[in-house]
């Protein structure tokens, strides 16, 4: 039946929103539960990226071209945060052996 | 000059003298002090004589106007009339007198400089509370003359043994005046807000005139308001404790405050407000019993009192309760003649014990005097003086303006008559007492204060005299119409011809048989009582007790009926019970515990709300993806 | 503009000024001011309003930033630069370690005082009102007693509560208004409901800064731990901007609710008369003593101005010039027995009047002008303001009465036992220079109100007939 009607009419915009939906929330389950930093960048990029493919799509579906101008925007910025985050990350395996986000808990109240 | 020029002279003389001695007496040679102090005292005298002579009608003089708002105005004024000037007479006759004596009893001591500016300074708060034409005036120097009086009797606070004493009895002085005072205050409140006005001759024009007539409460409330200030000033019970106490003063302010003036500022209150209290017959009846029962009490307390100044402060105390139970039948002349001869022979006994304690080296208690009258003889004979006037003894001034008290009560009611007349007979009996154990007798002090035995100087000596004097034959002002007709009742007539009120009370004589027959018992009784002390104490030798030995009523009347032991009981420890108790649990428990625990609380809160705060990135993201997901849902569910 | 601003100046030039010197630049930096409201003084007729500085544009959230002066703003204004000199006076011969700091600090104040009493704008009332928060909680942290940091903290925050509800009731008062201006605001037409929370936010803050029963548990403990100048700032000057607001700014802003909450505040300012008195009958320590003393003096007159008519509102006057003057001598009388003999119990003192016969007078003077006998100026406010209660219920004027005889009570009583008796200490040096000659203008300035009240009655006179016809005016439209 999908199928079908992916054929017939081409892909619709649903198929996107859903697909964004379950990228995003791979990332934010991935986030939340899992403890490696390394890990955690990715899962952040996930959610970037499930965003940046939800922009495109309606970039297309409303005929404009600004929302992939956006995207590009935060492919910069998720670039630029990656490489922060990353040499943050190795300035802390430097000092602690270790990538767990558990052990920052410096915060704690 | 004019009177208004004079009587400003005469208020300004103490008060420069008390400026230049407490400015730079310090530096001033002793003698220049005294003498300045005294020479303004006679000067001010001899203006008042001029006024006394000059002025035959009431006439005010406005100094400035203190303030004005908009329901009423209260004035800086003078009034002068029958009874200021009379008062005036008295306060700065007796009080140059007083002021003179002392320069003799105080030489040795070193805040002389001190004393005379307090004393001028007294002088200058008296003079403002009998001159002044209002009552807000008279409150000026009713407050004025508590602090000299403050002053005075803790003069000498810094003593080594006897400091602290004195200090306390200064600060008792002022705080039981000061319960005199609010009552008076609200007197005060109670006629401005029905009259609006304190002038003394707008509240007669508007009584005695208009005719207008308050509410029988309000004048109750008014003169019992009054009355109240009174017993706090005129020593009265309830607030009578505090005069025994105020002998811890040097002796002449005894004379001079605790005496002749201060203490008649309360009789002088109730004569000057006559307009009222004639209107409140249930005051003038409460004012009556409280000083008859004060009358009695303080006489009994005075029989068994072994210092010789104590036996004098509840001689004063018991003379002001008869005062009062004149004014309670309205006999306000009567009284005035008794303040006025009772200012001549108690000063002249304060004096007198005056110089017979300079004699016994500043001892007070009786039981080591006597004998006494071979020593000084000048102090003795003018003491016997004093104390046959007091006594009722006949032909002296206080035989007269006891009488004629007394010929009120008659009239009034016998009941009454009967008691004053065992208050007039313990009189005679503790001031014989006193009389015998001091003057008579052998000497039974040490022989070093024997040594020192002599008569005082002239400057002390010449006061006692002039006194005596006075006491003798200060009953001529006012002599009963007895023997002759003429120019009796002089005093009478001299303060009804022009004080307001007083000219339109009746005050009715008793016939002359009625009257020969109140002297002639009065008489028979001082004779026994002079004759039966005279065998108790010359002829047997009796003598005082020492406190041990006392027992029964003597205990009794030697604790002072335990007044102060039961005002301890039921007020000052109270109030300091309550003092302690408030701070430690409404102060600090309830209040401050209170508001520490509420902030007490604020941070328990964050020590567990701070819990949430676990600093693991991931539960923050938690938390946020289930705020936007709840959020979400409660969008979707509300539209 | 020169007349609240000057402060601000001195103040700068106490920060850069040679330390041996500050002390006079302070104390010149004051006497200017002082002059200065002397001179506004002399060119001005009560019956006037003088504009100080009142910019022609207004700002979008209705700010206008108004400043000026009546006669009660200026009687203000001028106490309060007595007041500040006469502090830095007596402060003239203190060693602190950080003078300039100090004086800085104490003009800052100043400054900030002016600028209550001459703000006409609800706003400007507020900043100023909290920029007096600053110099004083510093002055009290910096040169504070060993023990002071809890109390000093108790302090501020219990002040800043009561600022906060301010603020919100002026908040609440901008929705009703055009403009912060005093006269917009007066205009503003309030509900029943609206009068009583705005009023009560103004009545919250004030009654924490005056203090009043129950809002007063920081007093004692503040004024105990804070250095002299600080309880003197504190007492004479801090808690009369409480007073003064309620008369310029709280009855007058919502007059409507004035019958409903006048019967609280007057119960709440007799309850601390009488609690505060009893209190300090037994108080050992003679700061703590005198700042109940002072809490009892408060009471009374926030209770007479909460009458609202002209007899007590003078009184409430007269009588603000003199618990100033006197709660200056009491502090200063307090802090010369601290200094010397090093305590604040009595009981370690006596005698002290035979060693230094002429502290013995003048504590003795103020003493009696705390006890409020005539001749002094607190006997006339303390009559106008009892004739004002007294009226009001006669149960109300016995009761506020017996602060005269309770006042009598623990004044003499304190006085007494610290410097009557025998001496018990070898050496006590006697008043010098400056002491002397700040409590010689205090007793001056005590006794001249005290004979001639007048004076004080018709300067604040005709802008009290003012305001009281304004919150009539008000009541009868609602009503």
């Amino acid at each position: 039946m999908v199928l079908a009607s992916i054929f017939e009419s081409g892909v619709s915009i649903d198929f996107y929103i859903v697909l964004a939906s379950v990228l995003f929330a791979i990332g934010a389950v991935g986030v939340m539960v899992r403890r490696n930093a390394i890990v955690l960048l990715m899962c952040i990029e996930l959610m970037l990226n499930a965003v940046n493919l939800l922009m495109v799509a309606f970039s297309t579906y409303h005929g404009k071209g600004d929302g992939q101008v956006f995207v590009f925007f935060i492919m910069v910025v998720a670039a630029a945060e990656a490489t922060v985050g990353l040499s943050i990350l190795v300035m802390a395996y430097r000092n602690i052996r270790s990538t767990d986000v558990g052990i920052f808990n410096k915060l704690k109240g | 000059m004019g009177a208004d020029k004079i009587l400003l002279t005469i208020l300004a003389l103490p008060l420069i003298g008390a400026l230049i001695n407490g400015t730079l007496g310090k530096n001033m040679p002793k003698a220049v002090v005294g003498a300045l102090a005294t020479g303004v005292m006679f000067t001010a005298f001899a203006l008042a004589l001029v006024l006394f002579g000059s002025v035959h009608k009431q006439q005010l003089v406005h100094l400035f106007t203190m303030i004005s708002l908009d329901g009423f105005e209260l004035n800086a004024r003078l009034q002068l009339d029958s009874l200021s000037i009379w008062m005036t007479l008295i306060v700065t006759g007796v009080g140059s007198l007083i002021h003179l004596f002392s320069m003799g009893y105080m030489s040795h001591d070193k805040g002389y400089y001190k004393f005379f500016t307090y004393l001028n300074l007294f002088i200058f708060a008296m003079l403002i509370l009998v001159l002044g034409s209002n009552y807000f005036m008279l409150f000026f120097g009713w407050e004025g003359v508590g602090i000299c009086s403050y002053l005075l009797i803790g003069f000498h606070y810094s003593d080594a043994q006897k400091g602290i004493a004195n200090s306390v009895a200064a600060r008792k002085a002022f705080i039981m005046n000061r319960i005199g005072d609010l009552g008076l205050l609200i007197g005060l409140f109670l006629i401005l807000s029905q009259f609006g006005t304190l002038e003394y001759s707008a509240l007669a024009d508007k009584l005695l005139i208009e005719k207008i007539e308050p509410t029988t409460w309000m004048m109750f409330g008014i003169t019992a308001c009054l009355f109240i200030g009174a017993t706090g000033k005129s020593a009265q019970i309830p607030l009578f404790t505090w005069l025994p106490d105020a002998m811890a003063g040097p002796t002449p302010v005894s004379a001079l405050i605790h005496a002749a003036t201060m203490v008649t500022a309360g009789i002088f209150l109730v004569v000057r407000s006559n307009f009222f209290f004639e209107m409140a017959p249930m005051t003038q009846d409460i004012m009556l019993y409280v000083g008859l029962a004060t009358s009695l009490a303080a006489a009994f307390m005075a029989l068994r009192q072994n210092d010789i100044k104590k036996v004098l402060a509840y001689s004063t105390v018991s003379q002001l309760g008869l005062l009062f139970v004149a004014l309670g039948m309205g006999a306000y002349t009567a009284a005035m003649f008794h303040v006025t001869t009772h200012a001549f022979f108690k000063a002249l006994l304060f004096l007198g014990s005056g110089s017979v304690i300079h004699a016994m080296s500043d001892e007070q208690d009786i039981r080591v005097m006597g004998g006494l009258k071979k020593y000084i003889p000048i102090t003795h004979i003018t003491f016997l003086i004093g104390t046959l006037a007091i006594a009722g003894f006949p032909l002296l001034s206080g035989f007269y303006s006891k009488d004629e008290i007394l010929a009120h009560a008659v009239m009034h009611n016998p009941m009454i008559y009967g008691i004053l007349m065992v208050s007039v007979a313990m009189t005679a009996i503790y001031m014989f007492r006193l009389y015998f154990l001091v003057f008579h007798g052998n000497f039974r002090g040490t022989s070093e204060q024997q040594h020192h035995l002599h008569e005082s100087p002239l400057n002390m000596t010449l006061p006692l005299l002039v006194l005596a004097v006075l006491s003798v034959f200060g009953g001529i002002l006012n002599l009963p119409g007895v023997v002759m007709k003429a120019g009796t009742h002089w005093m009478s007539h001299y303060l009804e011809h022009n004080t307001r009120g007083l000219e339109v009370i009746e005050t009715h004589h008793l016939s002359s048989s009625q009257a020969m027959l109140l002297m002639g018992g009065a008489v028979l009784m001082t004779l026994i009582i002079l004759f039966g002390s005279f065998v108790v104490y010359v002829k047997r030798g009796s003598l005082a007790k020492s406190d041990e030995e006392l027992s029964g009523w003597e205990l009794v009347s030697n604790k002072k009926l335990y007044f102060d032991e039961i005002y301890n009981f039921l007020f000052v420890k109270p109030l300091e019970w309550m003092s302690e108790r408030i701070h430690a649990f409404v102060e600090v428990i309830a209040l401050n515990k209170s508001v520490y625990g509420f902030a007490g609380l604020i941070g328990k809160t964050g020590d567990i709300v701070r819990k949430w705060q676990t600093g693991v990135v991931s539960n923050y993201l938690f938390w946020m993806v289930l705020g936007v997901i709840s959020l979400v849902i409660y969008y979707l569910i509300k539209f | 503009m020169e007349l609240f601003a000057l402060p601000l100046v001195f103040a700068l030039i106490a920060l850069v000024a040679p330390k041996s010197k500050v002390n006079y630049v302070g104390l010149i930096g004051a006497v200017v001011s002082m002059v200065v409201s002397f001179i506004h003084v002399a060119y001005f007729s009560p019956d006037q309003y003088v504009s100080l500085f009142a910019p022609d544009f207004m700002l979008p959230l209705g700010l206008t930033f108004k400043m000026g002066y009546d006669g009660i703003g200026l009687f203000m204004v001028v106490l309060t630069n007595v007041i500040t000199t006469l502090i830095l006076l007596s402060n003239l011969n203190r060693e602190i370690a950080h003078n300039r700091a100090f004086n800085a600090l104490v003009l800052l104040m100043q400054f900030g005082l002016l600028g209550v009493f001459t703000a006409m704008d609800g706003i400007m009332f507020y900043i100023f009102w909290e920029l007096t928060l600053v110099p004083i909680f510093l002055i009290s942290y910096w040169f504070g007693a060993a023990d002071r940091k809890k109390p000093l903290m108790k302090f501020f925050i219990y002040t800043f509560v009561g600022s906060l509800a301010m603020l919100l009731s002026f908040m609440a008062l901008g929705t009703y208004s055009s403009s912060f201006a005093y006269e917009d605001l007066l205009a503003a037409q309030l509900t029943a409901k609206t009068a009583f929370w705005v009023m009560g936010g103004f009545f919250l803050a004030f009654a924490i800064k005056i203090p009043l029963f129950p809002f007063h548990t920081w007093q004692p403990d503040t004024y105990t731990v804070s250095p002299m100048a600080g309880t003197m700032l504190l007492s004479a000057l801090m808690l009369k901007m409480a007073l003064y607001g309620m008369v310029r700014w709280m009855i007058p802003i919502a007059p409507e609710a004035l019958d409903e909450l006048s019967c609280l505040v007057i119960t709440l300012g007799l309850i601390g008369v009488v609690y505060a008195a009893v209190i300090a009958i037994k108080q050992s320590d003679i700061k703590r003593l005198f700042a109940f003393a002072s809490i009892s003096h408060v009471g009374l007159i926030a209770a007479g101005i909460m009458l609202f008519n002209k007899d007590a509102l003078s009184g409430a006057f007269i009588q603000i010039a003199n618990h100033s003057l006197v709660a200056l001598g009491l502090f200063l009388a307090a802090d010369i027995l601290e200094r010397r003999m090093g305590t604040r119990n009595i009981y370690d003192l006596g005698g002290v009047a035979k060693l230094a016969p002429k502290f013995g007078f003048w504590f003795a003077a103020v003493a009696f002008a705390s006890v409020s006998v005539p001749l002094t100026s607190g006997f006339i406010g303390e009559f106008l303001l009892l004739k004002g209660l007294y009226n009001y219920s006669w149960i109300v004027g016995l009761v506020a009465g017996t602060t005269l005889v309770l006042g009598a009570v623990y004044t003499l009583r304190a006085y007494q036992i610290s410097m009557f008796g025998a001496p018990k200490m070898e050496h006590f040096a006697d008043l010098t220079w400056n002491e002397m000659l700040t409590f010689f203008i205090i007793m001056l300035i005590i006794l001249v109100l005290g004979i001639y009240p007048q004076a004080i009655i018709d300067f604040v006179g005709p802008s009290l007939d003012l305001t009281i016809e304004s919150v009539k005016g008000s009541k009868v439209i609602v009503q």
